[in-house]
C-alpha cells in the first residue's frame, strides 16, 4: 500500500471515535503502528507476523471471518479485496462484525484512472494485476479483483452498508496531461448521470463517480457505514 | 441472457468432445426455458438435469429442475455425476464463481468436460467503452437501481478470459480452451485502426512481464497471449473450455 492512501487513511480517522478495531488483512501492520495508543487492534491475515495487536488470526480471507473474531467500532480492509475470489462474503463478514453505524474503510487499487483504462484497451489487463497462474505463494501479489467506484460502491450496497463515501487521496493525482484529457469523456458522462438522476443518492453517486478521486486516482479509499 | 449463437457454439463444441468420448449424463446450470437442454438431447440423446434459482422458467415437459441459490448453496449433486456441465450466461450474475467452478469440477465424473459463457468484456467495443466511460458492454452501471441479479440489469461479476482461465486451472481443470460465439462486426473497423497499437503495446507489455517482472511461464503465457487474440478482440461471447482430469 503506498504512503499517500496509508495517510489518507489516517487523516480520515483523526477525528472518528472508535475504540476496536479489525485489521483485515494484517499485512506488515502499518494501520497498528499509525493508530498506536487509540484503540485495542485485531487483525486477520495469511500470513500473521505483524506486531501491535492484541490478536492475530492467520486465515483466509476468502472463508468466513473467525468463529472467536469479536465485534468491532471499526474495520480497516487495505489493499485486500482486491485478492479474494468472493468479496461479498467477506464484506458481510465485515457488516455482521459492526454495530449499527459502524465504520468500515475500504482501500483496492482502482482501475478506473486514465492510465489503466489504456492499458485495459491494449493489453487486456490493469496495472497491478499481473498475470501469476497457478497457486498463491507467500509474497506474490494475486490481484484477481479489479475495482472502481462503481464496483464497490454496488457491492457495498448489496452487503448492507450505506452512507458510502469516496475520501480524496491528493497526493495520488493524473501527472500527465493526457491522462486529464482521456478522462473527459467519462467525466461528462457521469456528470450528465448526475443531471438525469432522481434521487438524491443517485446524484451523490454520479458526483463522486465524476470527482478525481473516481476518475483519476491511483487508489480507492471508500468509507461506509453499516445501515 | 443466452442467444441461438451461444447455444450453437456450444453444440459444436460439445460435439468434438461427444466424437471423442461419448456423454450420456448431462448438467446445465442455469438452465432457464431448457433450449439447451433440449438441443442436447436432440442431438446427443444425453439425460439432463438442470439446476436454476427457481423452476417457474422451465418450459420443457416433464423437466424437474433442481432450486439452488449458487451464491450460498452447493450444487445439488453427489460427486462425479455427470459428463457434461453446462453454464451459459450464468458467472457473470455469481457473487463467487471460482467456488461454483470448483463445484462443477466436483460433480464431474473424472474426464468430463464443463462447458461456460459469459459475455466477452475483451472485445474491442467493450474496451473501447470502458475506455471512454468506464463501463463494459452489458455491464452497466447498476448500483443504485439495479433490483434483479437474474437479469442483465444483474450482470455483477465481469470476468475477463485470463481470470476465467485461472479459475478453472485453479479448480483443477486442464485443456482450457477460449472459443467466441460471433464475431461482433462493428468491432472490426477498430481493430483494423488500432491493430498496430495493440500489436506493438501487447508485445513490449508481454517482454516487459517475461523479463522485467518474471510472471510469465510456459503455463500462463498462452493464457495472456490469448488476451490479445484476434477472437477475443472481437467475439461476443466467450465460451470456455476445460477438461477434468481423468487421474
Amino acid at each position: 500500500m503506498q504512503l499517500s492512501s496509508k495517510q489518507a487513511v489516517l487523516e480520515f480517522l483523526r477525528d472518528k471515535k472508535f475504540t476496536t478495531v479489525l485489521d483485515a488483512p494484517s499485512g506488515a501492520g502499518w494501520l497498528a503502528e499509525g493508530l498506536a495508543g487509540r484503540a485495542t487492534l485485531d487483525g486477520v491475515d495469511l500470513y500473521a507476523d505483524a506486531k501491535g495487536y492484541r490478536k492475530i488470526w492467520q486465515h483466509d480471507l476468502d472463508q468466513p471471518l473467525p468463529t472467536d473474531c469479536g465485534a468491532y467500532d471499526l474495520i480497516c480492509c487495505c489493499e485486500g479485496l482486491e485478492h479474494v475470489g468472493n468479496p461479498l462474503l467477506l464484506l458481510r463478514e465485515f457488516h455482521r462484525r459492526l454495530p449499527a453505524s459502524g465504520l468500515l474503510i475500504v482501500t483496492t487499487p482502482n482501475v478506473w484512472y486514465p492510465q489503466a483504462r489504456l492499458q485495459f484497451l491494449l493489453r487486456g489487463f490493469f496495472p497491478s494485476f499481473p498475470p501469476l497462474a497457478g497457486k498463491i505463494t507467500p509474497g506474490t501479489h494475486m490481484h484477481i479483483m479489479p475495482w472502481s467506484w462503481p464496483q464497490l460502491y454496488l457491492y457495498l450496497k448489496l452487503a448492507g452498508f450505506g452512507k458510502i463515501e469516496l475520501v480524496p487521496e491528493p497526493m495520488s493525482r493524473a501527472k500527465h496531461l493526457h491522462e486529464h484529457l482521456l478522462a473527459v469523456p467519462a467525466r461528462m458522462y457521469c456528470r450528465r448521470r448526475e443531471r438525469r438522476a432522481e434521487t438524491e443518492e443517485e446524484k451523490s453517486f454520479w458526483r463522486t463517480a465524476a470527482s478525481d478521486a473516481s476518475l483519476l486516482g491511483r487508489h480507492l479509499i471508500v468509507a461506509a457505514r453499516k445501515t | 441472457m443466452s442467444t441461438a449463437h451461444i447455444y450453437a457454439k456450444v453444440l459444436e463444441l460439445a460435439d468434438g468432445f461427444h466424437r471423442q468420448r461419448a456423454f450420456r449424463q448431462h448438467l446445465d446450470i442455469g438452465a432457464g426455458r431448457g433450449e439447451l437442454i433440449a438441443k442436447f438431447k436432440e442431438r446427443f440423446q444425453t439425460e439432463a438435469a438442470a439446476c436454476d434459482y427457481t423452476d417457474e422458467l422451465m418450459k420443457l415437459p416433464g423437466q424437474r429442475v433442481d432450486i439452488a441459490d449458487l451464491n450460498t448453496q452447493p450444487l445439488p449433486y453427489p460427486d462425479a455425476s455427470f459428463d457434461l456441465v453446462t453454464a451459459t450466461e450464468v458467472i457473470e450474475h455469481l457473487e463467487d464463481f471460482r467456488r461454483v467452478v470448483r463445484e462443477v469440477r466436483r460433480v464431474l465424473k473424472p474426464g468430463g468436460v464443463c462447458i461456460l459463457s459469459t459475455p466477452n468484456i475483451l472485445n474491442l467495443n467493450s474496451r473501447l467503452r470502458f475506455l471512454s466511460f468506464g463501463f463494459w458492454n452489458l455491464f452497466g452501471p447498476l448500483p443504485v437501481k439495479h433490483s434483479r441479479l437474474y437479469s442483465t440489469g444483474g450482470h455483477i461479476n465481469p470476468c475477463s478470459w485470463f481470470y476465467i482461465a485461472h479459475a478453472l486451472l485453479d479448480a483443477g481443470f486442464a485443456e482450457v480452451t477460449p472459443h467466441i460465439d460471433k464475431v461482433q462486426r462493428s468491432a472490426i473497423p477498430k481493430l483494423v485502426v488500432l491493430w498496430p497499437f495493440i500489436k506493438l503495446f501487447g508485445a513490449r507489455a508481454l517482454a516487459k512481464e517475461r523479463n522485467r517482472f518474471k510472471t510469465l511461464d510456459t503455463a500462463n503465457e498462452p493464457l495472456v497471449r490469448a488476451m490479445n487474440s484476434t477472437p477475443l478482440l472481437l467475439g461476443r461471447t466467450i465460451i470456455a473450455c476445460a477438461v477434468k482430469p481423468a487421474k
